[in-house]
């Protein structure tokens, strides 16, 4: 059968559930679907690693069906290809373009998965302001999940980790985890707090955490505040906080963290257990609770204490993490606290030298290892239906670690002895999962593993709001704040185009933008001219082009009408190169091509050709699948359509 | 209570709670029974029944009213009067079982795999040369954090075992389960008791009043028991099932309460 054929015949299935449950039959179903995500996990290394026997169990789940080249989303970022997934469709449907979008009133970048509403009335009784009407978490995405004909069918669906999911559904039948887009309890995707009294240390760099100076007044306590969440019940929502006194031993190299009248003892090199903090909005009425881990990394001389960003606390959820309600806390009572944050690997902390690579490996371990756990309760407690399991650590690691790997990387040398093949052993950990699934392979049982991209060297930051500058596309007005971020430099009555986030280019558009000059009848030819400009662009110290190929999102969707938060071009890098990161929040730095010193020495925001992800299955699939076409797949395989 | 239970030592510590709970609530309507005046009592709840209906009776007649009112207020005291006495009888039951309870269903085991953080508190901080900590059943994981300031030593400890002992410069005590199976103690720690205290916390291990260790504090998680897809406290469970027994046995030995 070839994919057309194979996707036909999908779709008919797809169809033919969709009108099962509008004329409210249920169909009953004993096949089963076990999906395996691993987020980023490369075909190219798969092969490899299979190969060199690291993954043995990966061969083998092959030998029985197919490894095949998954197409990812355009771009090939995470939200974007999840949300093919879980839809069906590209970014005209599900509305999510890019990690970052923009308003384009007033160009203020958001997070385009989700977003939190104010109340609309409150009830005001002195400094209270209780919630009346309105408010709470509103997921972005569009367009209707694969999963709910499954369930207006009767067949049950649990999706844990499932990225792009927050705040989790609530169909009914369907058990939800949130994944990727799930905040930390201070709303932000991850802020770790670094209490030290090294002034060394300090900075105002508040990117991915914030350090917190602290002092030992003789008694060997430090007494360390944690920022928690803002109290929207009290006027002007101050933030609330938890004091937490920590007890130094310096001749045993450990300290004792004593919090709520609870107690821990931490060694150097050492992580906490799980610690609950209770944040009271009101008191003896409501209460915020968050979960972290401590890491003492160092006591002598100087206190070096990380506190992991603070989790939902997935026993008492302060926001909607799963669906219904119970879930979250049910596996919590199974395996213990574990990470709710979408991003649970701390790879801020790596980049901003708060971690070094040891650091950083003990705590992705630790991510790694729980989530294995959960893998193991869930599959003990999956009985029937689709179960969809989701797992990080392949995604994040590679971005960290690709330096290993790639020669070419200006980290390379760096690397240290042990972590040289750090890679294999991430695949081969992701191998043990896969052997861990087959074991429940059995005549109804389909395995299907894959990822939502591959991965691609980051050697190269390609500054596009830089070239935009120097080809005279935008005018740096005050070149003083070049480095400052959201366009602080830029007169926007000269400037014809923009870049903000990973991939994305906007047009300065009259009547959208504030200050906008390119007309609508000037706009196409504008992004013709651009994407050719951008096409021909070389790198000067390595000869290549960094830019693959220039997509104008309106070729992409013909004839259908955009959000106006949609950009308006997207860039597709070539293996190498990654939009820098002064790029992404709009800052216009005199260098165009720099190159990457920053751990973070993997990526997949390239053109989609590049890195397409995995699709490793138990019975064979065609070539050419993407994604998106990946719930039909499923959905075909439960109802067993042949 | 040990001997009590011992039929449940392997049911789920659930069905250990939810039996005594019914069994000392059927105990406690009998002991109400045999220590109360149920011919009086059910005179003074006749009389408050009859002063009720007076008033609906009488609504048009504020004074008849306010006259009934009162005397049912009377009626209220001279009950709350007559049931001290079986109050006090059922009180000390009471309040040993619901400590013995607590010490066995109140917490959780020193988990496995987890460390868990041991204080002691000392009349005087040990010499950190030579301060030893040992466990048997229990795994002691170093180092020992001293915090001069507090006189508290501190110290993680894992994977406990029934009948887990911990000794620390030479002071031994139990962590943990002091027997496996359903009902036993769990030992959240170690105190300086005198012998009510030691009836009322049964839950702490005794030190001897003129040795080093004042006290040692384990925080061991609470117990929570699912039912109706709630979660809750064993003093909850108790109350409940323990009243429902009451309730049932009141009609079944016609106790009038």
């Amino acid at each position: 059968m070839n994919r057309r054929e194979f996707l036909k015949r999908t779709a008919a299935a797809s169809a033919l559930l969709a009108l099962s449950a509008g004329c409210g039959g249920v169909l009953r179903t004993r096949r089963k679907v076990l999906a395996l995500a691993f987020d980023g996990l490369d075909p190219g290394l798969v092969r490899r690693y299979s190969a060199l026997g690291l993954m043995p169990n990966a061969k083998r789940l092959m030998q029985m069906g197919s490894l095949r080249n998954l197409a990812t989303s355009n771009p090939p970022q995470s939200p974007v290809a999840w949300s093919g997934f879980i839809t069906g469709g590209g970014p005209d449907v599900h509305g999510i373009f890019d990690f970052i979008h923009r308003n384009p009133a007033d160009r203020v970048p958001y997070l385009s998965t989700s977003r939190v509403n104010p109340p609309t009335r409150t009830l005001d009784v002195g400094d209270l302001r209780l919630p009346l009407s309105g408010g709470g978490v509103e997921l972005l995405r569009k367009g209707e999940p694969f999963w709910k004909p499954l369930l207006q069918n009767g067949i049950p669906v649990t999706m844990i980790k499932l990225p792009i999911d927050f705040p989790a559904p609530r169909d009914r039948g369907g058990r939800f985890l949130s994944g990727m887009g799930t905040p930390d309890i201070r709303g932000s995707q991850g802020s770790f707090t670094f209490f030290t009294d090294d002034a060394r240390s300090l900075s105002d760099d508040t990117s991915g955490g914030i350090i917190v100076p602290v002092r030992d007044n003789g008694d060997n306590c430090y007494r360390c505040r944690v920022t928690g969440p803002q109290n929207s019940l009290i006027e002007g929502a101050p933030v609330m906080e938890a004091t937490a006194e920590v007890w130094a031993d310096r001749t045993a190299e450990a300290v004792r963290i004593d919090l709520h009248g609870r107690s821990f003892v931490v060694g150097v090199g050492q992580w906490s257990p799980w610690v609950r903090f209770s944040f009271p909005a009101i008191a003896g009425i409501s209460t915020v609770h968050a979960i972290g881990r401590f890491y003492l990394k160092e006591l002598s001389p100087k206190l070096r204490l990380y506190l992991s960003p603070l989790n939902i606390d997935p026993e008492n959820p302060a926001l909607p993490i799963s669906g219904p309600d119970w879930f979250a806390r049910s596996i919590a009572e199974a395996i213990g606290p574990y990470y709710t944050k979408g991003f649970p690997e701390d790879t801020k902390a790596l980049s901003r030298g708060i971690f070094n690579d040891d650091d950083y490996f003990s705590q992705a371990t630790n991510v790694f290892d729980e989530r294995l756990r959960m893998f193991t309760h869930a599959l003990g407690s999956w009985k029937d239906g689709l179960l969809f399991f989701y797992f990080s650590s392949t995604d994040l690691n590679q971005h960290m670690f690709y330096r290993t790997i790639d020669p070419e990387s200006p980290l390379h040398s760096s690397v240290a002895p042990r972590f040289r093949n750090i890679m294999g052993e991430l695949y081969a950990k992701a191998d043990r999962a896969i052997g861990q699934a087959m074991e429940l392979l059995d005549g109804n049982t389909e395995l299907m593993v894959f990822s939502d991209h591959g991965f691609a060297p980051f050697n190269r930051g390609f500054g596009l709001n830089s070239w935009l500058g120097a080809e005279g596309y935008a005018h740096v007005a005050r070149p003083e704040d070049r480095n400052r971020d959201m366009f602080a430099c830029i007169d926007w009555s000269r400037t014809s185009a923009y870049g903000l986030g990973l991939n994305s280019l906007y047009v300065n558009q009259a009547g959208r933008e504030p200050d906008g000059i390119i007309t609508t009848a000037e706009k196409y030819p504008l992004l013709e001219r651009l994407a050719r400009d951008l096409e021909s662009v070389i790198d000067p110290l390595t000869g290549r082009r960094p830019v693959e190929k220039a997509y104008i999102v309106a070729d992409m969707f013909p004839g259908k009408d955009l959000p106006p938060f949609a950009p308006d071009m997207i860039v597709g890098y070539a293996r190498g190169y990654r939009s820098s990161w002064e790029t992404a929040l709009g800052a216009f730095p005199e260098e165009v091509i720099t190159d990457n010193t920053d751990p973070w020495s993997g990526d997949h925001c390239v053109a989609p050709m590049l890195c397409p992800g995995s699709l490793i299955t138990s019975s064979p699939m065609p070539e050419g699948l993407a994604l998106q076409d990946m719930g039909a797949v499923i959905t075909r395989a439960l109802t067993g359509d042949p | 209570m040990t001997a009590l239970l011992s039929p449940f030592r392997n049911c789920p510590p659930f069905t250990g709670l939810l039996t005594v709970s019914l069994l000392f609530g059927v105990i406690m309507i009998l002991i109400f029974k045999f220590t109360s005046n149920q011919r009086a009592i059910g005179a003074i709840r006749s009389r408050m029944g009859a002063r009720a209906l007076g008033m609906l009776l009488h609504l048009h007649s504020p004074i008849t009213v306010i006259k009934a009112a009162a005397a049912l207020m009377a009626d209220n005291f001279a009950y709350l009067w007559r049931i001290v006495t079986p109050m006090l009888f059922i009180a000390v039951p009471f309040i040993l079982t619901a400590a013995a309870l607590d010490a066995r269903y109140g917490s959780m085991p020193v988990p496995r795999g987890v460390p868990t953080t041991v204080t002691l508190t000392w009349e005087e901080l040990p010499a950190r040369e030579g301060f030893t900590v040992t466990g048997t059943g229990i795994t002691v994981i170093e180092p020992v954090v001293f915090v001069d300031t507090l006189r508290q030593t501190s110290f993680r400890v894992r994977n406990a075992t029934p009948g887990a002992m911990v000794t620390a410069a030479g002071v031994t005590f139990p962590l943990g389960a002091s027997a496996g199976g359903s009902g036993s103690v769990i030992y959240r720690g170690a105190a300086r008791m005198n012998p009510v205290e030691r009836l009322l916390k049964p839950f702490l291990a005794p030190l001897p009043p003129d040795g080093p260790v004042i006290e040692a504090n384990v925080f061991i998680p609470e117990a929570r028991y699912r039912i109706l897809g709630g979660r809750w406290s064993w003093l909850t469970v108790f109350l409940v099932y323990s009243s429902l027994a009451a309730i049932a046995g009141a009609a079944a030995f016609k106790v009038k309460v």
